[in-house]
């Protein structure tokens, strides 16, 4: 037993005293070993091909990001710009509510970081630009019923009704007939749901609109709404489901 | 070892394109020649019916002039974009910044011409929501999405910083479509109502001029240009029946 | 019985058990792969043992908690069914074994009896998991309920309140129906008791109770506590009658870089009781008649290390125990029976497609009930090594090609007080759909 123990913190000790390369999560992975990262868990819907069409992909409707393009939905960088590794690793380990796209919490930093790095070969474009630096989300004010209904009058004034509709609901005048980047029909989030895709928490909420999520309609707001104002919004958008979770701010952000 | 290899690689990759193709050199340019002319559509432009609005149509009316063929005097064409193809040295970039205004439910300029180096200022007149969603012609990859919610709003931005054909849309309303040409020099022109375009300033050589249509797509032509003096280039375009 | 008639009997035994009951497989489920269109990899490290994604999922009961669990988001026709069958020729040989022409090695080579797992489970709705798996299919034409389960999960909204019901496995430190092999070397510590215990329970063995199960996100911190009647037991007047209680708990560390890609630590135990007493009816005991109950005691830990790349990891995995039976379930004891044991098993999974792995089984008494019995009487050993290439998988279902061979030798247990052996060489073919 005695020797059992000091076998494992040798385990333990040698794990813990590997060279620090991660530049944090995401960051530093082998694409080499990232390949097969991604053939055991991402094939099947990605593809062999990084282009979203795996064996799976046209069985289901949110269908799997295709790679080739280097066009993220769901980043922390401003409109158009590729996304951190950090936001890559956001994505992969918490899933993306309501699609197929599973949490890879479990599969652990070191395989998210590998497949990362495997990701970033299907397009050119990881080569020839960078990623622009993550907005500055500023601390969340206390949710209150008059930062609600403020958050209602920027939801106006932005016409974010234009496609989510009056009620918010995803019915908006310009709700038909939109398209994403590949030409797939895409509709506007029905935010009654009480689920934003990339994640529930305020700062999530507010990335969303500030940042815009590029390859599809959803736009940037960030130099139409003020920072106070995003986070009416978003208590605002809160207020619509008891479902999401409240006063969770970048502080408590996971 | 392997990355050292494969750094040092595209780094040789990366001079040798740059050596081949596109860096732009400016030189002063005294007593440059002009490159002129008329583009014409040959024939009758095609019917091509109304924007049928499917929104806002209380703002927007119920249809709007199509512009894809925009015929003035004499077959004149307008809207074509004309260039001097892979210029290697001349005039510095204009660095005012251009604008894209979104009014009436559509674009305004529906195709205009910019130098890698400028800026965009891109505005709304109109009291509803718009958004411009530059996107690379060829990758479509999005450029950026701005929201412009509200009368009076604009923003500026930089182009993107290598020279691309840029398509530009408005998710809200699917009709809208602008076209900006970015190019790292500052030869190239958009026909006026009338179908003419003018290049000022080109160092004297030959040149390939290529004109290009939203729809009928792009024809070359060659031209040597001499100090101080016009060379008139003139293009036609038969749309297809 | 005498000594020598007690001991042909059990090897006899031994040698029907090793020919009739390869051990029982549950362990791969393409249904949720259809389900969920994933491939076959992304749950298990080499099919059928679970990585760390399937552990997750099936901690979750068997969901991926992203909203598209329940049952009403399938298309219509889907059918929560799997099925695996493992047509296989093996070659069984057993030495010294008291025959009518003296002490003799008997082998019998074959195509195995190909029985089959009909495993159905899945969601019935969103946080209710169930599993019902009949097995058998043989020619004997048994078939018997091996799994059958509902399971409440996250009760409370909270992952740490899972309630299972109905016959399940108990929560093992590797699960005895996902062993790499198909050769008939289960692992032995499972079902090891001291030399001559009338007691049955073996912890691989599913068990008809009820499971409490927690655990944390990606279930690097997990415990479970099952109790239930003992399987197999003679029983009592009551269905309740054989008490058996089992515990399990483990913490993960998992590492962002380095040679240790990750380290599971683990204690589990379990304490069961087994009847001493029965009615008889012409000497054979009524069933449901037994009495005087008394206890079988193991407790041990795990150790798991994961090497290398996690896509393609070396994993070892120790697990060892001390176990004790009282000594009113032995003849002949004036002390207790305990022993020690455990096993090694290695596994590399080399390629996604390919894996080789290596077992050693150890189980030896440390104090014979009998003290007048030698030492090692009973004392068990066993290799198994083999490779499995998955020739193809996809997010509907997989084969494999399995070639295997496992030595297991008993102390003392043959003819005229030998040491017996048994040699198993397989070749077969692994299918799931």
């Amino acid at each position: 037993m005695k020797r059992l123990s000091i076998v494992a913190s040798a385990f333990v000790a040698l794990a813990l005293a590997a060279p620090a390369r991660a530049q944090g999560p995401g960051s530093g992975g082998d694409p080499v070993k990232g390949k097969v990262v991604y053939e055991r868990y991402c094939l099947s819907c990605h593809g062999e091909l990084g282009n979203g069409a795996g064996e799976f992909a046209e069985w289901i409707t949110t269908k799997p990001r295709d790679y080739r393009q280097g066009t993220f939905k769901w980043r922390s960088t401003p409109s158009g710009s590729l996304p951190t590794d950090a936001d890559l690793d956001k994505t992969i380990r918490d899933g993306i509510y309501g699609t197929f796209m599973p949490t890879w919490y479990a599969i652990g930093e070191h395989n998210r970081r590998d497949v990362i790095a495997y990701i970033k070969t299907f397009s050119a474009r990881w080569k020839t630009d960078k990623p622009q630096p993550s907005i500055v989300i500023p601390a969340e004010p206390p949710y209150s019923d008059a930062s609600v209904k403020r958050g209602r009058a920027v939801y106006e004034k932005s016409n974010c009704a234009q496609c989510h509709g009056q009620d918010a609901l995803g019915d908006g005048p310009s709700a038909h007939e939109l398209k994403d980047d590949w030409g797939n029909p895409i509709v506007p989030y029905d935010l009654t749901q009480g689920h934003i895709k990339c994640g529930d928490t305020g700062s999530d909420i507010y990335r969303v609109f500030i940042t815009g999520l590029n390859g599809t309609p959803m736009p940037s707001f960030t130099d139409s709404i003020s920072p106070e104002e995003a986070w009416d919004l978003v208590h605002y958008i809160q207020s619509l489901s008891a479902l999401y979770p409240k006063n969770y701010g970048p502080a408590a952000a996971k | 070892m392997r990355k050292v290899l494969s750094t040092a690689l595209s780094a040789a990759l990366l001079s040798v394109l740059s050596a081949v193709g596109s860096a732009y050199e400016v030189i002063t340019v005294t007593n440059g020649g002009t490159v002129q002319g008329v583009v014409k559509l040959v024939g009758q432009a095609p019917t091509v019916p109304p924007i049928k609005t499917t929104k806002n149509q209380d703002y927007c009316g119920n249809s709007i002039d199509n512009p894809l063929y925009v015929v003035g005097k004499d077959g004149g064409l307008k809207n074509v974009e004309v260039f001097l193809k892979g210029i290697e040295k001349g005039k510095a970039n204009p660095t005012a910044t251009i604008t894209l205004l979104n009014t009436h439910c559509m674009f305004d300029p529906r195709v205009q011409g910019s130098s890698t180096g400028q800026q965009i200022k891109i505005a709304s007149d109109d009291p509803i929501l718009h958004n411009t969603h530059p996107q690379n012609n060829d990758t479509n990859a999005t450029i950026y999405n701005i929201a412009l919610p509200f009368k009076g709003f604009s923003v500026t931005k930089p182009l993107p910083a290598t020279p691309e054909l840029i398509r530009v849309k408005c998710d809200a309303h699917e009709w809208m479509r602008a076209w900006i040409w970015e190019f790292d020099h500052p030869y190239y022109a958009t026909t006026d109502a009338d179908g003419h375009f003018e290049i000022k300033d080109v160092p004297p050589g030959t040149y390939t001029v290529v004109a290009w249509h939203e729809v009928m797509g792009q024809k070359d032509a060659s031209a040597t240009v001499a100090a101080g003096k016009p060379v008139t280039v003139d293009f036609s375009f038969t749309p297809k029946k | 019985m005498t000594r020598t008639a007690k001991l042909v009997t059990t090897a006899c035994g031994v040698l029907t058990t090793i020919a009739l009951l390869a051990p029982p497989r549950a362990g791969a489920f393409p249904a949720f792969a259809r389900k969920y269109g994933l491939r076959c990899t992304a749950c298990h490290e080499s099919w059928p043992k679970l990585n760390d994604f399937g552990r997750a999922f099936r901690d979750n009961g068997y969901q991926l908690l992203m909203g598209k669990d329940d049952t009403i988001f399938e298309t219509p026709g889907y059918w929560p069914v799997s099925v695996r069958i493992t047509p296989q020729y093996t070659y069984t040989q057993v030495t010294n074994q008291p025959t009518d022409q003296g002490t003799k090695n008997l082998g019998s080579g074959g195509v195995g009896q190909v029985g089959m797992d009909l495993l159905m489970g899945g969601v019935l709705f969103q946080n209710v998991s169930f599993l019902v798996v009949p097995t058998g299919f043989a020619p004997d034409g048994a078939v018997f309920l091996e799994s059958a389960w509902v399971r409440f999960d996250n009760l409370f909204g909270t992952s740490w309140a899972n309630l299972k019901l109905g016959r399940h496995e108990v929560d093992l430190p590797v699960s005895a129906h996902r062993p790499w092999n198909l050769t008939g070397t289960p692992y032995l510590i499972y079902s090891f008791h001291a030399n001559g215990s009338a007691s049955n329970y073996d912890m691989g063995e599913n068990q008809w109770g009820v499971e409490y199960m927690g655990h944390d996100r990606g279930s690097l911190n997990r415990v479970a506590v099952s109790v239930f009647n003992v399987q197999n037991s003679p029983g009592t007047e009551n269905f309740w009658s054989t008490p058996g209680l089992y515990g399990h708990a483990t913490h993960e560390w998992t590492f962002g870089s380095g040679a240790v890609s990750a380290l599971k630590l683990g204690v589990f135990g379990s304490y069961t009781t087994w009847p001493t007493t029965s009615f008889t009816s012409g000497g054979t005991p009524i069933p449901g008649t037994g009495g005087n109950l008394y206890p079988s005691e193991k407790i041990g830990g795990e150790a798991q290390v994961w090497f290398g790349p996690p896509a393609t990891p070396l994993h070892l995995i120790v697990v060892f125990a001390h176990g004790e039976d009282d000594k009113a379930l032995i003849p002949n004891a004036t002390q207790n029976g305990t022993f020690n044991g455990g096993f090694a098993e290695l596994g590399w999974t080399i390629t996604l497609k390919n894996l080789v792995f290596f077992r050693y089984d150890l189980c030896k008494n440390s104090q014979q009930g009998d003290p007048t019995l030698p030492q090692d009487l009973n004392d068990q050993n066993a290799i198994t090594f083999g490779w499995r290439h998955t020739f193809q998988f996809s997010n509907r279902s997989e084969y494999a090609l399995v070639a295997e061979y496992s030595t297991w030798q008993t102390m003392g247990m043959g003819a005229n007080g030998l040491n017996t052996r048994t040699n198993q060489y397989l070749v077969g073919i692994d299918f799931a759909y």
